[in-house]
């Protein structure tokens, strides 16, 4: 099984599927490569795949006209560019930056007219706050990658673009498409994407486990890849006539979540929580999303620490781990100031483990 | 396509942006980036094809300009000796998507740099990239990469150059002088110290001030476009920048 930790060799691997390819083929075809990244965590060097798509990546923009790419990372950027404007008709595709999303940039923004938005879904949330009421009542579609569609986030959508289709698909940046979606599909539910076989590992008693998928990338099979999401198989056969269909339920229970746009991972958790002299047996951290009506969805993290193991107050704790505390690649500091995330909540408590999530540090709180 | 040619083309559109700016002309035909500031993309399109969109100007007066893929497509760079797998490394995001569509319409798989000049050294160096297109502010950045890589071109796209650094890298430099809203203006040859441009066969230029005319119906087309960079017009379709005094427009 191949986690995040093994798949540096993957990597090298893709690296030089992209070597191996004839000259002509890359000049001839070059949109059906991609280079990926992702940024990484403090403790590990940021991940590199090339990949190889298929021509359902590039059908998400059908029905898009004006579409606006909403992602934070600057490749995911340019992948949802590279899906829009291959589309049957033409698209314009306008790239924002989170910087855009205020005065004078947005009223150009809004000048756009577009009828669609696509990308990260805090990202997407967030730019649907920025935008004008009137720009907003164009929206007619949006396609949502990246980030589970949390409730904070329906309620963003719902005041601000009420109308709107709601799509997406289920990738990840290391691995590609794994789920589409049908017309008969709720969101978070999909069909594996062409070409993946997807397990679910160690399903509990309502039929939850982890995900495991593979694929061919080119040559080279990327067999049982950890994708650190939760899944499980609906028992029915979908109205489109496929037979096998998923629910993906989040990441509950693993070593990183998503929220707001960023990610908080344990590792990190862990290295704080070490610095401050907390055992691991002593603290747990629960993180949710909360919507909030000028920049879309805002994160919210709370640290529980067990009564009388630190010397520090709430408010000491709450300062030392916002100082160091990593959310992707900035400071838990930097996006409060930012107004990103609120500032940490830290509570003392006799008992922070229930039965049954006792070894579970970080938590999603809203999935 | 002749400058008669594209002013007939854009005088025969639907499309009135060039039409009311010269009947209510106060400035010679000159276009300028306020005109762009102050008319909406969907105002001033020339053609409906799949195209790249994204704000361009100054932080104070910004704009949305579109790039079609076919006019990404035609714009050159010179005899660059490309290979397949580029890092594309920008300050500005737009900029970096932008050039990054331009590799893949010229047959090649970019590796896009991150904010983070960390992870773009990281993540080139995973792929080993073989030629970098960047702008004069990164290229600081990267310059560790340029020393450690074997690469096989450095292509600087901008309005200013720092020729110093230029000529402290070892490996072969290609300096484009390039702006979001005109393209490819020319294309820069470093002989010592100095750095002369020839310019792009579709542009027309105009005085030292550098008046842009594009010779293609681009989605918005640039025409008699007043450009910032301080020039010399040396005669021939060539001109010389005056990097210091060119960073900010």
């Amino acid at each position: 099984m191949l986690d995040r930790a093994g798949y540096g060799h993957v990597a090298t691997r893709t690296r030089e599927l992209l070597d191996a390819l004839p000259l002509e083929e890359v000049r001839k075809n070059s949109y059906r490569y991609m280079v990926r990244t992702t940024s990484g965590t403090t403790r590990s060097e940021p991940l590199l795949v090339v990949q190889q798509f298929q021509q359902r990546s590039y059908e998400r923009a059908n029905d898009m006209r004006r579409v606006i790419v909403a992602a934070g990372a600057w490749h995911a950027r340019l992948a949802n560019v590279v899906f829009s404007v291959h589309s049957r008709l033409p698209v314009q595709a306008l790239t924002v930056d989170i910087a855009d999303l205020a005065p004078p940039a947005i009223n150009a923004i809004n000048s756009f007219g577009a009828d669609s938005v696509m990308g990260f879904t805090s990202f997407v949330a967030r730019v649907l706050c920025a935008l004008s009421d009137e720009a907003c009542s164009r929206i007619r579609r949006m396609y949502l990658v990246g980030e589970k569609v949390s409730v904070a986030h329906l309620a963003v959508f719902k005041r601000r673009v009420p109308r709107a289709i709601l799509d997406g698909s289920y990738m990840s940046a290391e691995f590609g498409m794994i789920g589409v979606r049908c017309s008969d599909l709720s969101l978070s539910v999909y069909h594996p994407a062409e070409g993946v076989a997807i397990e679910c590992l160690n399903p509990d008693e309502t039929g939850r486990g982890s995900a495991l998928v593979s694929r061919m990338i080119g040559p080279i099979a990327v067999k049982d890849y950890f994708v650190g999401d939760e899944i499980r198989f609906l028992p029915t056969t979908c109205g489109c006539g496929e037979t096998v269909t998923f629910e993906v339920s989040g990441r509950l229970g693993f070593d990183r979540l998503k929220v707001a746009g960023g990610e908080v991972t344990l590792d990190n958790l862990d290295r704080v929580a070490h610095a401050a002299g907390l055992s691991l047996d002593d603290y747990r951290m629960e993180v949710a999303n909360e919507a909030d009506p000028r920049i879309g969805v805002r994160g919210v993290l709370h640290l529980q620490v067990r009564s009388g193991v630190s010397p520090m107050s709430q408010d000491e704790i709450a300062d030392f781990f916002e100082r160091r505390l990593m959310v992707t690649s900035r400071t838990l500091r930097a996006l409060v100031e930012s107004g990103d995330f609120k500032p940490l909540i830290v509570s003392f408590a006799e008992k922070i483990y229930n039965d049954e999530r006792k070894s579970l540090r970080l938590v999603q709180k809203d999935v | 396509m002749t400058r008669e040619e594209l002013q007939s083309a854009v005088g025969e559109s639907t499309c009135g942006f060039y039409r009311s700016l010269w009947e209510n002309s106060i400035s010679a035909g000159i276009v300028r980036r306020a005109d762009f500031f102050q008319t909406p993309i969907q105002e001033r399109r020339y053609k409906n094809v799949s195209s790249l969109a994204l704000i361009a100007g100054s932080a104070e007066e910004p704009f949305v300009i579109e790039w079609a893929l076919e006019d990404l497509r035609e714009e050159s760079v010179g005899d660059v000796p490309f290979g397949r797998k580029p890092l594309v490394c920008f300050r500005s995001p737009h900029n970096a998507v932008l050039w990054s569509v331009w590799c893949y319409e010229h047959g090649m798989v970019p590796l896009i740099g991150e904010r983070n000049p960390a992870v773009t050294l990281a993540t080139a160096r995973l792929l080993l990239v073989d030629g970098i297109i960047t702008d004069s502010a990164s290229l600081h950045d990267i310059v560790p990469l340029v020393e450690e890589l074997r690469l096989s071109y450095v292509v600087v796209v901008d309005q200013s150059f720092d020729v110093a650094l230029l000529n402290s890298l070892r490996t072969k430099v290609y300096p484009v002088l390039w702006l979001p809203e005109t393209g490819i203006i020319g294309t820069g040859e470093l002989r010592g110290n100095d750095l002369t441009f020839a310019a792009d066969p579709a542009v027309l230029l105009e005085h030292g001030d550098l008046v842009v005319t594009k010779l293609r119906l681009l989605v918005t087309p640039i025409i008699r476009f007043q450009t910032h960079p301080k020039t010399q017009i040396i005669g021939g379709g060539r001109f010389s920048v005056r990097a210091s005094t060119v960073r900010h427009l």
